[in-house]
């Protein structure tokens, strides 16, 4: 992530919008770890996909 | 003048009215708690900390990602008599080694023996034992049996550091079992009340030690008619990060002390949606809220015009702005945005202060006041003249008059003062000015002078109003952050293609009142300048969260330095600034 010039700022920013786009909520531990924009899609896939079956 | 209270005796006090906290955490979540139940599991809390074996004035680290349970250690640490030290989580550090190096560095400096965390946080802490230098002995903390103190490791030790302690951690959620105070721990108002970490990515930060006399003064200067004349009904609203002053002091301290409703936004929240900010404020029907200029700038960005009619911001009397230089067009730009929703420009409150000042030095009522100056007579000449006929200007923001039993004072470097609209360094005096640099004497015997605190900031005065034009000290501040240029030079030093100690990195301010980040950049080797720039952006950015906005690669001996060899930082920026510094 730090590779694409995003400082922490823009981090949130795009975890924000794929956050309203997936009607998710990424826990903030994951987002201690996250480094990558695969790991952010890869979360947010994650947490889409659980939603779907439990609703 | 008001006698000082300590923040146990204000939480106390608050319980008795009807009003509380409102906690919005990342994910959204909300959950109010009254002033009575705050002061509850505070005496839970300090209770169990109490039972653990710690004494009044221990210092005790705090780090919590979860406002709601920032609070509750917060408090719980202050009922039980014990000196907190709050700590930014991992979520906001920036990456983990970043978290890693600076929590292990303030844990050391302010020989905090105890970590309040969660257990999310603690598996990240690599809590191996902290090393400290033998000039710091004086202070060390006494031996205790819960302190895994390691006396043979002691001795064996040939150079100077010497291990004092292994931090315990102390879960949160073990703590809220008690058993029970029946009051907070009482402790004297000239206690130290706080260590405060100055904000930003600084990898080495200074610990502020205030006391609880130097809070409640400079809390009830902010609640007074020359602060934000709290009224009842004010309802606060903060998305400011708890383990920074601005929302420590000024937001959540400053509720408790005035016993007012106030809503707490998780910063992550705020980053992630800054409408939230704004959403929170008007449902809540907020009257004050701070922050520092990017977040006006970023809402103005971020919010969607939709958005706007369908917020009620028209009971926001107070839109503090500081922590960072106010810029006024970021400002009025926020105010045109947002004035379908009842948004009122004359709200904005441009605010001067410091963490060594606990907080606030001065607010400036009436809104947004700028003094348009010649740039040329400012820089050349360190005076303030009002701009004529259109030659280059900047604009400053008016700061405001000191706060009653307070004082400013603009000097020249030999301590005289300057008269008005003379440029000089800004020294403030009063009840607010931290006892010192936790462990740091030589620090803050340059800081101290007497009674007076030396800002490190350039200002002037006009009518007894203050004026912030800039810094002494090089600090460059970016979104809120403060970044000490010889951490980003050394992160630099003999990496591939830069010459040892061959950068200077600093922030030029151009006449339209914008920042630049300059890294000069001494080459070696045979290195391709386009991937040496790469490589020290991405340094940069890695190490320290920057990013640099300019990049210039010159030969060695290039940068001017002094006799001992230490780069001349400003004589480097004057040089490329005149275009000298290159031939």
């Amino acid at each position: 992530m730090a590779d694409l010039g995003f400082d922490s700022l823009q981090i949130l920013e795009f975890v924000g919008e794929l956050e309203d786009h997936f009607d998710v909520a990424v826990p903030l531990n994951a987002l201690t770890h996250i480094r990558t924009v695969g790991e952010i899609i890869a979360e947010v896939r994650a947490l889409a996909v659980t939603r779907g079956t439990s609703s | 003048m008001m006698t000082a209270r300590t923040i146990g005796q204000a939480l106390l006090e608050s319980a008795r009215y009807a009003h509380g906290l409102r906690f919005i955490e990342h994910d959204g979540q909300t959950r109010y708690a009254s002033y009575q139940s705050v002061l509850e599991d505070a005496l839970s809390i300090g209770g169990a900390l109490r039972a653990r074996g710690l004494n009044t004035g221990d210092r005790v680290a705090l780090i919590v990602p979860d406002v709601s349970g920032f609070v509750n250690g917060f408090f719980g640490i202050v009922a039980a008599g014990l000196v907190p030290v709050p700590l930014c989580p991992p979520a906001q550090a920036g990456d983990l080694a970043t978290f890693a190096l600076q929590s292990r560095h303030i844990l050391s400096a302010a020989r905090a023996a105890y970590v309040v965390t969660t257990i999310e946080v603690a598996s990240l802490l690599d809590c191996a034992p902290i090393f400290t230098h033998e000039g710091d002995a004086a202070h060390s903390m006494r031996p205790s049996a819960t302190v895994g103190v390691e006396t043979s490791a002691l001795s064996a030790r040939a150079d100077d550091e010497t291990i004092v302690a292994t931090p315990r951690i102390l879960l949160l959620d073990e703590l809220l079992g008690g058993p029970t105070l029946v009051a907070p721990v009482v402790v004297a108002p000239e206690a130290v009340a706080l260590l405060q970490y100055t904000s930003g990515s600084t990898a080495l930060p200074k610990g502020v030690v205030l006391t609880h006399a130097n809070i409640s003064a400079n809390v009830e200067a902010i609640l007074g008619p020359s602060g934000l004349d709290a009224r009842p009904g004010d309802v606060a609203v903060s998305w400011l990060p708890l383990y920074h002053d601005m929302g420590l002091i000024g937001m959540l301290l400053s509720s408790v002390y005035a016993g007012a409703d106030a809503v707490l936004l998780s910063p992550v929240l705020f980053l992630k949606r800054p409408s939230a900010w704004l959403d929170a404020i008007a449902r809540y029907g907020g009257t004050v809220s701070f922050a520092p200029s990017f977040a006006y700038e970023i809402c103005q960005r971020r919010v969607k015009t939709s958005q706007v009619a369908a917020l009620d911001l028209s009971r926001w009397r107070v839109a503090g702005c500081g922590a960072e230089p106010i810029r006024p067009d970021t400002l009025r730009q926020f105010a045109e945005y947002f004035a379908p929703a009842g948004f009122r420009a004359a709200s904005f409150l441009p605010s001067y202060g410091l963490a060594e000042h606990s907080l606030a030095v001065s607010f400036a009522h009436g809104g947004i006041d700028v003094d348009v100056v010649d740039a040329e007579q400012l820089v050349r000449h360190s005076r303030a003249v009002p701009v004529i006929n259109g030659s280059p200007s900047v604009r400053v923001v008016r700061c405001g008059r000191a706060f009653p039993g307070h004082a400013i004072r603009i000097v020249d470097e030999a301590f005289n003062d300057v008269p008005a609209r003379h440029v000089g360094s800004i020294i403030v005096s009063g009840p607010s000015v931290m006892r010192e640099y936790a462990g740091h004497p030589a620090e803050t015997a340059d800081t101290l002078r007497g009674e007076w605190l030396v800002t490190g900031d350039l200002g002037y005065m006009v009518d007894g109003s203050l004026y912030v034009c800039g810094r002494t000290k090089d600090v460059i501040i970016r979104q809120g952050r403060k970044y000490h240029p010889p951490d980003l030079e050394s992160s630099l030093s003999g990496m591939k293609g830069v010459a040892l100690w061959g950068a200077v990195v600093f922030a030029i301010t151009h006449v339209e009142g914008t920042d630049e980040v300059v890294a000069v950049v001494e080459t070696r080797g045979s290195g391709h300048g386009a991937e040496i720039e790469d490589a020290v952006r991405r340094r940069i950015r890695e190490t320290a969260g920057l990013e640099l906005d300019r990049i210039v690669l010159a030969p060695p001996g290039t940068i001017p330095r002094t006799t001992s060899g230490k780069v001349r930082r400003s004589e480097t920026r004057a040089r490329l600034e005149a275009g000298t510094l290159t031939r």
